[in-house]
């Protein structure tokens, strides 16, 4: 067949030709002129007139033989692949079970891949729109000896910060504030962000609507502005006629300057910004550079790096105490801390992340490990077929770009099986609807988290792709056809890979299943932790007493009495207490204590202790027992200023064995310590003991306008909510009821993340498992039917079936021990990554290292079990005759 | 005599399908039929074929093959591909309503 596309062969062969061309036209040319009477001069004249310039036509020429053979290539190139892509379809569609188990399998690794991605990318990066968002760093109060840790700054502090230029070129102090704001004519509690310094620009934030306020704003005497979110704002009237109109904040009135775009987030729970008045309480150096109240944001300056910025605020810090030092005079163990803002919003979900992103990739790695040893059984039940191919004349690449093209294939139909059921797995976690983690709830596949998935795909192509690809460049033609056809050359090389494989599989699926073990166990022990106080049948909820309306300590106190009253009339409450600082509902804040008369122990820590304020049947409603003296009542009233009950630990810290009660304490105000309570945990079952000391709120009743009820009942939390709103409405309709839920329904919140954690970890350890086997029984059948003829002779040779069996499992189990052993040491290297997660157990826990290593042998077990069995069963007169 | 008419390319292009709808032909031989046919009154500039030749060879119009000449020397032959005389047949239907537009348009009167 003549191919006249291709004429323009290689550039060399095109040059000559155009030379070739060009001369056969001037010399036929000048052939006519000359038999037209012309001398050879006047002819060749003549003709390279009529022509031009030959150079350029010959360039000319060149470029355009240049670009199609470029064209004639590509498409030849592509009209290849797409006839290697049909016959790889074919090929596949004719092993349906081998095409499916590492469709499956890809899915599997990939989709588990882009569902934690997405979760990673919701909990690192999605919630703030920043520009620059690197080189935003937090800074913290930090009192390690009083265990006092990761505080904020006081606003004083964070002013002097404000000032230091050459560490930060824009700052802000952010605090926090629950307030009472009409929406639709129903009162609602909002959280809000009192801000000083430059927020806005800071977190290079523009406004959607309006504009923003200034770091002046903040100075006595300016007007009240406020900011809003986009989400307070739908809710408010989502039109632009917003703006210059008056909204009452608690019953402040501020004038709505601006809105912000819906994109931007931070805090996460604000509903609006306001200027944070500097008063001249919160500006008198002496009392209030211990008011910490305000989270620092600054953008640090270029160069500066937020360990260089650590060191700086240490000096800081030491610099301070000599300049202040009435201010820190109760506080010998200040210092601050900075860490990136990216890592400081993630937080707790952080080790999570981090641990699940190691889990799944290894899940990827067994899945890419599974796939090539399916690939190379496969390849070599398919060595005669590629053996012929290439005794046919196919180039060795030409066979390895028809496994490629397969693998590739494969990868991507894996990978979009993989992106649906990441699609699922997403749907679900939203389902779960953490609400402690509004994070979580935006998750989706968004164009990074495709981009990503993508990247995995190639990665995982080439992987399982290369393997296989290579050996096929390898293949021995003349010996793949001699053998019998079952046996490829190179088995030996093969079977190295093969075990390879298994025994990788086996260690990456030790690794997930002690990492799934141990948060199982970790999240086992936290069940079991007893938190001090009994969760079920209460339900709590928070009321604040507008200012305005009740200015009068005696004011206060009437309105809790009067609603403590008829909440207690509710049919089914069995007993009613109000506190601030009660357990899962916030915190009171923390302050030094003393102990007149006492002094210290061997030992003992500094005197700090976190504090609640208590009112009403409060310990007998929680379940928080008196272990000795007497609880603070209703009937300790206004005048039981002084009754203070402490808890377990502050008794055992700073009294050992002697007797607390009786003794006078100093925190905050003095009082006389009538009684010691449990311990009780106050904001998450894995935190440690701290001293606890309860304020009788009637004897203080002065300053605190907000409290938490907690009602033990029978009722269901829903209904008691209405039933207590009612109670509200009848004494004051201007106050909402916030935060409503059970204690239980806020203990299991607490553990969320670590339930949802252990599920995927379970997931993925259970997925590792069946692919593992699954390779365990894919290599061990394959080894199996490549040795009849061997198992054959030996039976026929007497050999007992007991022995056969004995043979194959001893080569599968010692890849599964050897996979274990493997597996053991990477998780000594790996495993301090798991240490966030794990509560109540060593990270180095023998009794999962041991439980996983025995459901990973027995499984392996009968994974060779099976083929074993097939061993047994083989006929020696039919394999011997095979051949 | 209008022996200097410009040839623009596009025209170029058909008068060589033209020329080889009649069958294979090599370069020289394309320039010597449209020098007979219009007894030398369009003078192509004959180094402009040669680009077009291949350029027509890219866009799979024409397919080349060297074969040997009348004189039985070594030629490129040139000949049209179906999709060339597909082109060759939408391009003259294009050429004419041209040119029968053209003509009526500097046949008209000034004010018709």
């Amino acid at each position: 067949m003549k191919r006249l596309v291709r004429l323009p062969g290689s550039p060399a062969r095109s040059s000559a030709d155009v030379d070739a061309e060009l001369a056969f036209h001037l010399d036929g040319r000048i052939e006519e002129l000359m038999a037209r009477g012309m001398t050879r001069d006047d002819a060749e004249r003549e003709a390279m007139r009529r022509f031009g310039d030959p150079a350029t036509v010959r360039a000319e020429m060149e470029r355009i033989d240049t670009d199609t053979r470029r064209r004639t290539a590509f498409r030849e190139r592509v009209m290849e692949l797409a006839r290697d892509a049909r016959f790889a379809l074919r090929t596949l569609g004719r092993r349906p079970l081998y095409t499916g188990a590492i469709l499956v399998t890809i899915a599997l690794g990939v989709g588990a891949n882009a569902a934690v991605f997405s979760a990673v990318h919701a909990v690192l990066r999605k919630p703030f729109e920043i520009p620059g968002i690197g080189r935003l760093a937090v800074v913290r109060d930090d009192f390690p000896r009083m265990g006092l840790r990761d505080a904020a700054l006081s606003p004083l502090e964070a002013l002097d910060l404000f000032d230091r230029k050459e560490l930060f070129t824009t700052a802000t102090a952010v605090g926090g504030e629950g307030a009472t704001i009409e929406i639709d004519g129903v009162p609602t509690r909002a959280s809000g962000a009192p801000t000083i310094g430059d927020f806005f620009g800071t977190f290079a934030v523009r406004p959607a609507l309006g504009r923003t306020y200034r770091p002046e704003d903040s100075e006595m005497g300016r007007p009240r502005v406020v900011v809003l979110s986009h989400r307070l704002w739908t809710q408010l009237s989502a039109d632009s006629a917003i703006l210059g109109t008056t909204l009452r904040i608690g019953e402040t009135p501020y004038e709505v300057i601006g809105v912000l775009p819906a994109s931007f987030g931070y805090p996460r729970s604000a509903l609006y910004w306001r200027p944070m008045t500097l008063d001249s309480t919160l500006l008198n150096q002496d009392k209030s550079r211990g008011t910490l109240i305000t989270g620092f944001v600054g953008r640090m300056r270029d160069g500066l790096t937020v360990e260089r910025l650590g060191g700086e605020l240490r000096a800081i810090a030491e610099q301070w105490h000599r300049q202040y030092a009435a201010g820190y005079a109760n506080v010998s163990d200040h210092t601050m801390m900075a860490r990136s803002f990216v890592i400081a919003q993630a937080g707790e979900l952080r080790p999570i992340v981090t641990a699940l992103l190691v889990a799944v990739t290894l899940v990827l790695l067994l899945a890419c490990a599974n796939v090539a040893s399916l690939q190379l059984v496969r390849a070599a039940g398919r060595a005669r077929e590629l053996a012929v191919r290439a005794a046919l004349g196919a180039g060795r690449g030409a066979i390895a770009r028809t496994l490629l093209v397969e693998s590739t294939l494969l990868t991507v139909g894996g990978a979009l099986l993989g992106l649906v059921a990441a699609q699922g797995a997403v749907r679900w976690v939203r389902a779960l609807e953490l609400s402690r983690y509004p994070v979580l709830n935006s998750l989706d596949l968004s164009a990074p988290v495709l981009a990503y998935t993508g990247g995995i795909a190639v990665l995982t192509g080439i992987l399982v792709g290369v393997a296989p690809g290579l050996r096929a460049m390898r293949t021995d033609v003349s010996a793949a056809l001699r053998d019998s056809g079952r046996g490829a050359s190179g088995g030996a090389s093969r079977h190295r890979l093969l075990r390879l494989s298994v025994v990788s599989q086996h260690a990456l699926t030790l690794l997930l299943l002690v990492g799934a073990g141990l948060t199982m166990r970790s999240l086992d022990r936290l069940l079991r932790v007893d938190p001090g106080f009994a969760a079920d049948d209460v339900v709590a909820f928070s009321v604040s007493l507008p200012q305005q309306s009740y200015t009068e300590g005696g004011q206060r106190l009437a309105f809790w009495r009067s609603f403590e009253e008829r909440l207690r009339a509710i049919p089914g409450v069995q007993s009613v207490g109000f506190a601030l600082g009660a357990p899962f509902t916030g915190s009171a804040g923390s302050t030094m204590y003393d102990l007149p008369g006492v002094p210290p122990m061997a030992g003992e820590p500094r005197r700090h202790a976190n504090q609640a304020f208590v009112f009403g049947d409060y310990f007998r409603t929680m379940g928080i027992e008196i272990v000795r003296g007497r609880a603070i009542t209703m009937a300790d009233g206004a005048a039981g200023a002084t009754v203070v009950v402490v808890d377990e630990t502050l008794v055992r810290q700073s009294f050992g064995r002697a007797d607390p009660i009786g003794a006078s304490i100093v925190h905050g105000a003095e009082g006389t310590i009538v009684g010691v309570a449990r311990s009780v945990k106050l904001a998450d079952l894995t935190e440690g003991s701290h001293p606890l000391v309860y304020h009788n709120y009637g004897g203080v009743a002065g300053w605190v306008g907000s409290l938490t009820a907690v009602v033990r009942t029978s009722l269901p939390p829903a209904f008691l909510l209405k039933a207590a709103q009612r109670s509200l409405a009848e004494l004051d309709p201007s106050i909402p009821i916030a935060d409503g839920a059970s204690l239980r329904e806020r203990l299991d919140a607490s553990l969320g993340p670590r339930r949802l954690s252990t599920r995927i970890l379970g997931a993925f350890a259970g997925m590792s498992l069946v692919l593992a086997l699954l390779g365990v029984y894919a290599v061990m059948s394959h080894v199996v039917s490549e040795r009849s003829r061997e198992i054959g002779i030996r039976t026929a040779l007497g050999a007992q079936r007991s022995q056969i069996m004995a043979m194959v499992m001893r080569e599968g189990m010692t890849m599964a021990v050897v996979g274990l052993a493997i597996g053991a040491g990477l998780f000594a290297a790996l495993g301090r990554l798991m240490r966030a997660l794990v509560y109540g157990v060593p990270v180095f826990d023998a009794a999962t290292l041991v439980g996983a290593s025995l459901l990973l042998v027995g499984a392996a077990l009968g994974a060779c079990w099976l083929p074993s069995r097939r061993a047994v069963r083989v006929d020696p007169a039919v394999t011997l005759k095979a051949d | 005599m209008a022996n200097d008419l410009d040839l623009m390319r596009g025209t170029l292009d058909l008068f060589v399908l033209k020329t080889l709808a009649w069958g294979p032909r090599h370069g020289l031989a394309i320039l010597r039929w449209i020098e007979t046919v219009t007894q030398a009154q369009l003078q192509v500039e004959e180094g402009a074929l040669y680009p077009a030749l291949h350029r027509m060879e890219q866009k799979g119009w024409l397919a080349a093959e060297w074969g040997l000449s009348e004189n039985n020397r070594r030629a490129k032959y040139y000949r049209l591909t179906p999709k060339g005389r597909r082109q060759y047949t939408a391009t003259l239907s294009h050429w004419q309503r041209y040119v029968s537009a053209a003509s009526l348009l500097l046949a008209s009167e000034g004010d018709a």
